[in-house]
């Protein structure tokens, strides 16, 4: 029999050392907590973070496979991340703010699910973030932004290959604006400003991005929080009445078995390993998994829809330079989410940095080409390439969910298996945005344009909140109804998805989490 | 037998393709080599046999050319011998669970199958216009009998490890007129590993 080291108690204990839970764990510290981060992944630290394509994949995902199905898989192993900061640690910093039409799907248009907030309760929690944070932008230029304080840094520059795809926006009457950015175009409360050099998804170094390891788990660190790496949680505990959570159980690398106490457990594992976590923390008062008396666990999971448009130009691009996430922001579409056939939100994020290699590099998007045609088209492609990223909105289906797979890793927990499909009207949105990208490629004077497979951006859903009990996970904080002192960090309690990236909202989200722990706990 | 002077990579050419370095053990010391030196070395394959090695080599030279000598089998072999977690192919991010080698060595026996089949003998023994017929079938899923994961999704992986190898290095992203901008340099360990061998 496995023998359980019981170890030391503490005020909160996070699951999970991304976005959420650092910002979780600086804040609890700066208010006397004592706090234990549990990552399952490695330690990492910003000297690992090589300028390399292939070295950046080591950020991703590395833990238990996460098996995948429907007719659009989530992509989990590029969508995730694995070690210190957690996927904030190769996210691409485009910070943008959920519209105030995002927060009422199912009263506005009978689709999806209701948040039990609207964007005014967030406005607040966005402003503050930003300005911890950091975010460069020009808000006046984004005509489409809701209402809020203005960014605190100017935006960054436009290169050659935002300068010459904004004029197929403007020829066909579309505005464009630069793209908020959480990367400094100054230096900015310690940290420097951004090189340009495009290498965001292998992670910053410099810290110019804000990313876990510069943002809030230094705060963390400073205040006496710990962290543990390969520490993989298999389950919550809880007392007798099932109510409260008492602390986690956790493998460490060597597969010892750990039991570690705490008053408040926050789970900010990413929206596929809570969802794994909860469902395998069965138990008498729990049955089904805990937080799970709605069976609602491990549903409405959601991806963002995105497809790349891509093209060939006379001018030179120049398009190694900037931010992988994009120079420009067009969201034209953005308020008019029933169309008919097609329903959702949409934007472009435009003239994203590109390097030769690795899944969204030049040569992969261009498998048809190879043998004595390629390097001819990789010299030409490397001066005079653009592309430009369609991301749509999902729409949150009950069916598409997190289960146990039969399936066991190397600790004889069940795999993560994971449903995604999207509807026609879905795949409506995706076929009419492409079509619009590649005219704008053609206005733009591209000489050549091509698109790439729909694929999964980003994950959410899967634990989401509401008003209800019955048909939600947990409440607006993310404290599980079904528990008093368990709440759940990150994505995964978005109830539906918007069609903006999510990191922003998953810090506002967060620190209204950690408030409201505070000022129960 | 594996000599110092068998390493041909040079402090210089050594920074440029650093993030592919890979470390291998002589006489009981880290030896940090490149994949194009550790095929000029002839450094020992962990996963796949000579057959494959051939196998994956020349097709990937007829997908990428220059791909053989950038190292294309010693950059995969020792990808596919690391932890699963730890193994940066591309793969990772198509959907394949670790282990990713019997994924790879079926692809590559089915390879090997259908140039005996149509041509009766082994890739490395193909004509140039052979090779490219093959490579044209595997694109199109138009080999028949062909009994591993699909001939084009096994195309779109190898073409990717060989681009890797290609054009994601400094030298290679340098050498088609794209600036690399790298944000760290080396690790002087990895520096300090190569001079201790030499």
């Amino acid at each position: 029999m496995e023998s359980i080291s019981l170890e030391d108690k503490f005020d909160v204990l996070i699951v999970g050392a991304g976005a959420a839970g650092s910002l979780i764990a600086a804040k609890a510290v700066q208010a006397g907590k004592t706090v234990l981060i549990l990552e399952a992944g490695p330690e990492r630290k910003l000297s690992d973070l090589e300028s390399s394509q292939i070295s950046a994949r080591k950020l991703k995902w590395g833990g238990a496979p996460v098996e995948e199905s429907g007719n659009h898989k989530i992509g989990n192993s590029f969508n995730s991340g694995y070690g210190t900061g957690g996927s904030a640690l190769h996210h691409y910093a485009v910070w943008l703010r959920l519209h105030e039409n995002d927060f009422n799907l199912a009263s506005e248009h009978g689709v999806g699910l209701d948040w039990p907030i609207n964007y005014k309760d967030l406005m607040p929690y966005y402003d503050r973030i930003q300005a911890e944070a950091g975010i460069s932008g020009d808000a006046e230029a984004e005509k489409w932004r809701p209402e809020g304080a203005p960014y605190p840094m100017p935006a960054l520059p436009v290169f050659a290959q935002g300068q010459v795809i904004k004029k197929g926006f403007n020829k066909l009457g579309m505005a464009v604006s630069p793209l908020p950015l959480a990367i400094n175009s100054q230096p900015y409360k310690g940290r420097s400003s951004c090189l340009y050099d495009g290498w965001c998804d292998a992670g910053c170094p410099i810290g110019a991005l804000a990313n876990p390891l510069v943002t809030y788990l230094p705060q963390a660190f400073a205040g006496g929080a710990s962290i543990r790496h390969d520490s993989t949680v298999s389950r919550v505990l809880h007392d007798a009445s099932g109510r409260k959570a008492t602390g986690v159980e956790y493998f460490d690398a060597e597969g010892a078995v750990h039991q570690v106490l705490a008053e408040q457990v926050v789970l900010s594992a990413f929206a596929v390993q809570n969802a794994r976590i909860l469902l395998n923390s069965k138990s008498t008062k729990h049955p089904a998994g805990m937080a799970n008396s709605s069976d609602k666990v491990g549903r409405y999971l959601m991806t963002h829809p995105a497809q790349l448009v891509l093209g060939l130009f006379d001018q030179q691009t120049d398009c190694h330079l900037g931010a992988t996430g994009g120079q420009l922001l067009c969201q034209d579409d953005y308020a008019n989410k029933d169309k008919g056939d097609a329903f959702g939100s949409y934007q472009w994020l435009i003239a994203n940095a590109t390097k030769p290699n690795d899944l969204l590099g030049i040569a992969t998007g261009r498998a048809d080409i190879y043998g004595a045609a390629l390097d001819p088209f990789m010299r030409k492609a490397a001066k005079h390439f653009g592309q430009m990223n369609f991301v749509g909105e999902d729409t949150p289906l009950a069916d598409n969910r997190i289960t146990l797979s039969e399936r066991k890793d190397q600790f004889g927990l069940p795999l993560a298996a994971t449903h995604h499909s999207i509807n026609e009207r879905t795949r409506a949105l995706v076929t009419e945005g492409v079509k619009q990208g590649v005219e704008v490629f053609k206005a733009a004077g591209a000489t050549e344009t091509w698109t790439g497979p729909t694929v999964a951006m980003h994950l959410m859903g899967g634990t989401v909140m509401g008003v209800d009990a019955k048909e939600s996970v947990c409440d607006q904080y993310g404290r599980c109804h079904d528990m008093d002192n368990l709440y759940i960090a990150g994505p995964g309690v978005f109830p539906s998805s918007g069609a903006v990236n999510p990191t922003f909202t998953v810090h506002a989200l967060a620190l209204r989490t950690v408030e409201k722990m505070l000022a129960t706990g | 037998m594996h000599t110092d002077k068998k390493i041909q990579a040079t402090r210089r050419s050594f920074l440029k393709t650093s993030a592919m370095a890979m470390t291998y053990m002589v006489a009981g010391k880290a030896l940090m080599l490149t994949p194009a030196a550790a095929r000029a070395a002839q450094m020992p394959m962990k996963i796949l046999s000579a057959l494959e090695v051939s196998t994956l080599e020349t097709l990937c030279e007829a997908i990428v050319p220059g791909s053989r000598s950038a190292g294309i089998a010693a950059f995969v072999d020792y990808q596919l011998a690391e932890k699963p977690g730890d193994a940066l192919l591309m793969g990772r991010y198509l959907g394949l669970e670790p282990p990713f080698a019997p994924f790879y060595q079926q692809g590559l026996a089915a390879a090997h199958q259908a140039a005996l089949e149509q041509f009766d003998r082994p890739w490395s023994q193909l004509t140039e216009t052979q090779s490219k017929s093959l490579i044209d079938q595997m694109f199109s899923d138009a080999i028949a009998n062909w009994s591993a994961a699909p001939a084009s999704f096994l195309f779109f992986v190898w073409r990717a490890d060989a681009c890797d190898v290609v054009y994601g290095t400094q030298s290679g992203s340098e050498g088609i007129g794209m600036p690399y901008m790298a944000h760290i340099a080396p690790s002087d360990k990895w520096l300090s590993a190569k001079e201790q061998q030499n």
